[in-house]
C-alpha cells in the first residue's frame, strides 16, 4: 500500500497509530524525534510522512520543509497538531504540507486521510 | 553583660553536642536520600512494565471491531494495589486520550471506569486537601464522567483558587458555552492563564449565543470583563459593539487593550473613528494596538490621521502607522517614500515596510 | 576593663552574633522554601503547558541571546532555540562583534540575508551593523543582529531595542533549555492579579559531563570534574533553597544572567542593562524593583523551581576564580549603586530585609571570614587561642554546613530530581565533605581578590577621569 514514516514522541500514541496503519496494510517506520525523522527520511524514502507539528529538537516545520525539498521523490506530508494551533498549521501549509489532523483524532479518520493522500 | 555566662553557654561541651546533633541529622538525611532513590528506582521498573502492558492492551483494542463491546481488562496485578501505580495508569490514560479520539478513546474510558480508577478520582475529589480535590476534578472530566458534574459545579465557588479553576475548566469541558454561567457571579480573579485555558476548551464546541455577554462586559469584576472581551473577539459578537466601546472608558489598561483588539474583530463603519478618538488619551501600548486595528479595518478616510502619526516621538508608533497606511492602500508606499525624502527615520521605516511586503 | 578587653569582647560577640544570624537565616531559608516548592509542584502537576504554546492569546516573547565567539556550537544552539515550544516567539541572536566566524556560520546554516529594519535606540548602545532574517519560512522566528563589540549588557540592550514583543527572555546562547522552558517561564506573567509580575527567574543546573547531542540534553550525569561537582551542590543549595524562599517572600534580588524573563516595557523604562557593571543581571533586577517601589505599584518577582536551563561550569581554578571575582565585583557595584535602599523603610522588604541580607551575608561574608582567619592566626601566634573551644566551634560550624548540604540534596531528590542514581548522590555528598577545607576557602580567596580588583579599578577609573580620559556616566540616581 505504501511506506509511512511516523514521527511522534509519545510512545503510546506512536504504538496506536503504527498498529492501526499496519493493520490497514501500510509499511511503518517510526521515530521519536525530529532529528531521527530527518535521518530516516533520507534513508527510507517513504511515500508519506506523518509528523507532529511540535517536536523536540527539530521543529515539525523543518520536517515539512525538508520533505518538500527532497527531489528524489515526491513525498506527502500530514501534520498532527493540537486544537487551536491554526497559526502553525498555516505555516505548515505555507511550507507545502498536504493535510493536517487535529488531536485528539480518530484513528479511522487518520486512515482515511492517509489513503486519500496516497491515492492521488 | 555577664561574659562568664556567655562563655559557659559557648563551652566546648555544648558545641560538641551541637556538632554531634548536626552530624546525626546529616546521616539521617543521607539515609533518607538513599532510601528515597532506591524506592524511586524500584517504582520506575514497575512503571515500565505497566507501560508495556498498556501498550499491548491498546494494540489489542485496535484489533477488535468498533462495535465489539467486549473489553478485556489488562491484568495489572500484583501492582494494582499500590496507589502510585493506579495514579500512573490514570495519568497515562488521560494523556493518551488527549491525542486519540473515537473507538479507542471510548475503550480507555471504559477501562478507567471498570478497573476502579474512577473510584480513586471520586475519592480525591472529596479530599480535604486542595491539590487532591483539583486533581480529582481534573481526572473525572478528562475521562468524561458527566455524573460528577453536579459535584463539580459546587466547586466552582470554592475559595481555593486551584480547585475553582479545575471546576471551571471541567464545567466548560462538559457543557461548553452553557457552562460560562459561572461568570455571572464570580467574585474571584480569573487569571489570564485560566482565560486562555477556557477559550481552548470552548474551541471544541459549536459557537452558541451567550445571552449574558452584555452583562459580563459590564461586570464589576475586571477579569470577567477581560474574558468577556476575549469571547467577543473570538466569536465575533457584533451585537455587543456598544458595550465594548464602553470598556474603552475603563481605568484598567489591560481592559482597554483587549477592548481595542475586540473592536477590531467586530468593527463596523464607525469603529475606526471611535478608536481614533481614543488614541490621544492612550498609553503607547494601546496606541500601537489602535494603529494596528486601523490598518486592518481602516479606509482612505483614515490615511490623514495615520500620516499624522508618522510624526510621533516613539518610532514604534511611526512604524505601525506606516504599516497601517500601506495595509489600507498598498499604493501609498509611494506617499511614504515621498515623506521619507525629508525624514531619515521614515526612510528607514519605509524600507523595512517595503521588505515586509515582499517577503 | 582595658581597651583590649573591650575590643576582644566586641569582636567575639560580633562574630558570634553574625554567625548565629547567618545560621538562623539559613535555617529559615531551608524551611521556608519547602512549602513554596511543594505548592508549586502540586499546582503544576496537572498543568498542560502545551496549551500556551499554540494559543493566539498567549503573549509574544523574544528570546535574547548575546553571542561572542561561539562559532563552535552556535548553529546547534540556535537550532535548539528555534525548536522550543512556543508559537508567538522571536529568537534574537546578538552577535557582539565576534572575531570568529559565528556570523558567517549562521548566515549559511539559516539562509540569512541582510534586511532593512528600523531600530530606535530607546536604550543607548553601540552601533548595529546589520540585521539578518531568513529567506526560509521554516526559520522565520530567527533574527540575527550584528553589532560592534560592547559586552553582554550592551548586546542585551540591543536585543531589547529590537524586540517587538511584550516579554524578553535573556539567556546565554550556550545554555541548553528544556523544551517547555518558555511555557513555564511565561506562565507566572499570566497568573498576575493586582501585583504585576516584572520578572521571573529559573533554575540553572550544571551541564558538565551531561550528554548533550545537537543542542539538546539527552542524559544527566554528575560532573566528573571536582570543581564542577562542587558547583553542582552549590547551585542546588542556592537555587532550590535560597531563591525559592526569597521569591516566596517577594524579596528576590537576583535572577540568573543565564536565564531570566522580564517585562520588556519596564526594562526599557528603567533604562535596560547597565553596561558599567559586571553584575548586570542582578543590577537590572534591583533597579526594576526599585522603580516599582518608587512608583508605588504593587509588583512581584517570581521564580520557577523547575530545572529549565543547563550551563557548563568552570572546571579549573583559574576560570572559576575569575568568575567568583567577577561575581563579587558585581555584587559590590550593584549594592553600591543602590545603597540608598539600605535599611530604608521607603523600600519596604527590599530595603529592610533583602538589601541588608545581601550586604551583610553575601557581600561582607568573605571579608568577615578573611578577617576571622587573620584574627585566628594572630591568636595562634600570640598563644591566646583556646584550642578546645576553637576545635569545638569548628566542628559545630562544619557539621552545620554538612547538614545544610545534606538537606539541599534531600530537597533535590524529593522535588525535581535530576541525579537519579544512588551512586551519583553519594558521590555528591562525599564531595561535600571537602567543601569546608577546599572549595569554600578557594571561593573566599577569589572573592577577596574581587574586592582588591574592585578597589584597584575604582582607583584606575578615578585616575582616568582626573586625566580627563572619560566622564563616567552615573546610572540614574533617583
Amino acid at each position: 500500500m505504501g511506506k509511512v514514516l511516523l514521527i511522534e514522541d509519545d510512545t503510546l500514541i506512536q504504538r496506536a497509530v503504527a498498529s492501526k496503519l499496519k493493520k490497514e496494510g501500510f509499511e511503518m517506520v517510526c521515530c521519536n524525534d525530529g532529528k531521527e525523522g530527518l535521518e530516516k527520511l533520507a534513508t527510507e524514502l517513504p511515500d508519506l510522512v506523518l509528523t507532529d507539528v511540535m517536536l523536540p529538537y527539530v521543529s515539525g516545520l523543518e520536517i515539512v520543509n525538508a520533505v518538500k525539498s527532497l527531489t528524489e521523490k515526491p513525498i506527502k506530508v500530514i501534520v498532527f497538531s493540537t486544537m487551536g494551533q491554526e497559526k502553525i498549521v498555516q505555516e505548515a501549509f505555507d511550507l507545502g504540507a498536504d493535510d493536517y489532523i487535529t488531536k485528539p483524532f480518530s484513528l479511522n479518520e487518520l486512515v482515511i486521510r492517509v489513503k486519500k493522500q496516497l491515492t492521488r | 553583660m555577664n561574659s562568664g555566662a556567655f562563655f559557659r553557654l559557648l563551652s566546648p561541651e555544648h558545641l560538641y553536642f551541637s556538632a554531634a546533633l548536626f552530624a546525626l541529622l546529616t546521616l539521617l538525611l543521607v539515609g533518607m536520600i538513599y532510601l528515597f532513590l532506591y524506592i524511586k528506582k524500584r517504582r520506575f521498573r514497575v512503571k515500565k512494565s505497566i507501560t508495556g502492558q498498556l501498550n499491548d492492551w491498546i494494540s489489542e483494542q485496535m484489533t477488535m471491531e468498533e462495535d465489539g463491546s467486549f473489553i478485556t481488562l489488562p491484568d495489572f496485578a500484583p501492582h494494582f494495589k499500590k496507589k502510585y501505580v493506579r495514579q500512573f495508569i490514570t495519568d497515562n490514560l488521560i494523556n493518551f486520550k488527549k491525542s486519540v479520539a473515537g473507538h479507542l478513546s471510548d475503550s480507555v474510558v471504559r477501562l478507567y471506569e471498570h478497573s476502579g480508577l474512577k473510584k480513586d478520582s471520586e475519592a480525591r475529589m472529596k479530599s480535604l486537601r486542595w491539590h487532591l480535590r483539583s486533581r480529582g476534578i481534573y481526572e473525572l472530566y478528562m475521562m468524561q464522567q458527566r455524573e460528577s458534574l453536579s459535584d463539580i459545579l459546587d466547586y466552582t465557588n470554592s475559595n481555593n483558587e486551584y480547585v475553582r479553576m479545575e471546576a471551571q475548566t471541567a464545567i466548560i469541558g462538559f457543557d461548553g458555552f452553557k457552562g460560562l454561567i459561572f461568570l455571572n457571579d464570580l467574585h474571584y480573579p480569573l487569571y489570564e492563564w485560566q482565560q486562555i485555558k477556557l477559550l481552548e476548551q470552548l474551541d471544541a464546541f459549536n459557537s452558541e449565543e451567550m445571552p449574558h455577554l452584555p452583562s459580563w462586559l459590564r461586570s464589576a469584576n475586571s477579569y470577567v470583563v477581560q474574558f468577556a472581551l476575549k469571547l467577543t473577539e473570538v466569536y465575533q459578537q457584533f451585537r455587543v459593539h456598544g458595550e465594548v466601546v464602553q470598556c474603552l472608558g475603563s481605568d484598567n489598561q489591560k481592559i482597554r487593550n483587549q477592548a481595542i483588539k475586540t473592536l477590531g474583530s467586530i468593527a463596523h463603519e464607525d469603529t475606526v473613528f471611535i478608536l481614533r478618538q481614543q488614541y490621544f488619551t492612550e498609553t503607547i501600548a494601546n496606541q500601537l494596538e489602535i494603529l494596528r486595528q486601523t490598518g486592518i479595518n481602516g479606509t482612505e478616510e483614515d490615511i490623514e490621521f495615520l500620516k499624522g502619526r508618522l510624526y510621533e516621538e516613539d518610532d514604534s508608533l511611526k512604524l505601525e502607522a506606516g504599516r497601517a497606511i500601506v495595509a489600507i492602500t498598498p499604493g501609498h508606499i509611494a506617499t511614504l517614500k515621498h515623506i521619507a525624502a525629508n525624514d531619515p527615520i521614515i526612510h528607514s521605516i519605509a524600507n523595512q515596510i517595503k521588505y515586509e511586503l515582499t517577503s | 576593663m582595658s581597651a583590649w578587653n573591650i575590643f576582644t569582647m566586641l569582636l567575639t560577640y560580633g562574630i558570634f552574633i553574625y554567625a548565629v544570624l547567618l545560621i538562623a537565616f539559613y535555617l529559615w531559608i531551608g524551611l521556608y522554601s519547602i512549602g513554596a516548592i511543594r505548592k508549586y509542584m502540586r499546582k503544576n502537576s496537572i498543568t498542560d503547558y502545551r496549551l500556551l504554546a499554540s494559543s493566539s492569546h498567549a503573549p509574544s516573547v523574544s528570546i535574547l541571546a548575546p553571542a561572542y565567539n561561539e562559532g563552535a556550537n552556535i548553529v546547534e544552539n540556535v537550532r535548539s532555540l528555534l525548536s522550543l515550544y512556543y508559537s508567538n516567539l522571536e529568537v534574537i541572536i546578538i552577535n557582539d562583534g565576534s572575531k570568529d566566524d559565528s556570523l558567517q556560520k549562521l548566515i549559511v546554516a539559516y539562509q540569512l540575508e541582510n534586511t532593512p529594519h528600523h531600530v530606535q535606540y530607546k536604550i543607548a548602545t553601540k552601533e548595529i551593523r546589520g540585521i539578518y532574517k531568513s529567506k526560509n519560512p521554516a526559520y522565520k522566528k530567527l533574527v540575527v543582529v550584528d553589532k560592534e563589540n560592547g559586552g553582554k549588557a550592551d548586546a542585551l540592550n540591543v536585543g531589547i531595542n529590537i524586540s517587538a514583543n511584550n516579554y524578553i527572555v535573556c539567556i546565554d546562547v550556550d545554555c541548553i533549555l528544556e523544551q517547555d522552558a518558555l511555557l513555564k517561564m511565561i506562565k507566572p506573567f499570566l497568573e498576575e492579579t493586582d501585583k504585576k509580575v516584572i520578572a521571573t527567574g529559573g533554575v540553572v543546573r550544571i551541564a558538565n559531563s551531561c550528554i548533550i547531542k545537537d543542542g539538546r540534553l539527552v542524559k544527566v550525569n554528575l560532573p566528573g570534574n571536582y570543581w564542577a561537582r562542587m558547583q553542582s551542590l552549590e547551585y542546588i543549595r542556592a537555587f532550590i533553597l535560597g531563591r525559592m524562599a526569597w521569591a516566596r517572600m517577594n524579596g528576590l534580588m537576583l535572577i540568573s544572567g543565564a536565564f531570566g524573563a522580564f517585562d520588556k516595557e519596564i526594562a526599557i523604562k528603567v533604562g535596560g542593562y547597565n553596561p558599567k557593571t559586571v553584575g548586570e543581571d542582578m543590577e537590572l533586577v534591583v533597579r526594576m524593583r526599585r522603580f516599582m517601589e518608587k512608583s508605588k505599584l504593587p509588583y512581584k518577582v517570581s521564580y520557577i523551581p523547575d530545572p529549565l536551563c543547563w550551563t557548563e561550569a568552570p572546571t579549573n581554578t583559574r576560570i572559576l576564580g575569575r568568575q567568583r571575582n567577577r561575581w563579587t565585583r558585581g555584587t559590590i557595584e550593584t549594592l553600591k549603586f543602590h545603597r540608598i535602599m539600605f535599611f530604608n523603610p521607603k523600600y519596604h522588604l527590599l530595603g529592610m530585609v533583602s538589601y541588608p541580607y545581601w550586604f551583610f551575608f553575601e557581600m561582607l561574608a568573605p571579608l568577615i571570614e578573611a578577617f576571622g582567619i587573620v584574627v585566628f592566626l594572630l591568636m595562634v601566634i600570640f598563644q591566646l587561642i583556646n584550642w578546645h573551644l576553637f576545635i569545638a566551634l569548628l566542628a559545630c560550624i562544619v557539621s552545620f554546613g554538612y547538614l545544610y548540604s545534606a538537606f539541599a540534596a534531600y530537597m533535590e531528590v524529593t522535588t525535581y530530581n535530576m541525579y537519579r542514581r544512588r551512586t551519583d548522590m553519594m558521590k555528591l555528598l562525599l564531595t561535600a565533605l571537602t567543601e569546608p577545607f577546599v572549595f569554600h576557602p578557594f571561593v573566599v580567596w577569589a572573592a577577596i581578590k574581587g574586592y582588591i580588583d574592585y578597589l584597584r579599578r575604582k582607583k584606575a577609573w578615578g585616575e582616568m577621569t582626573r586625566q580627563g580620559l572619560g566622564t563616567p556616566t552615573l546610572p540614574d540616581k533617583n
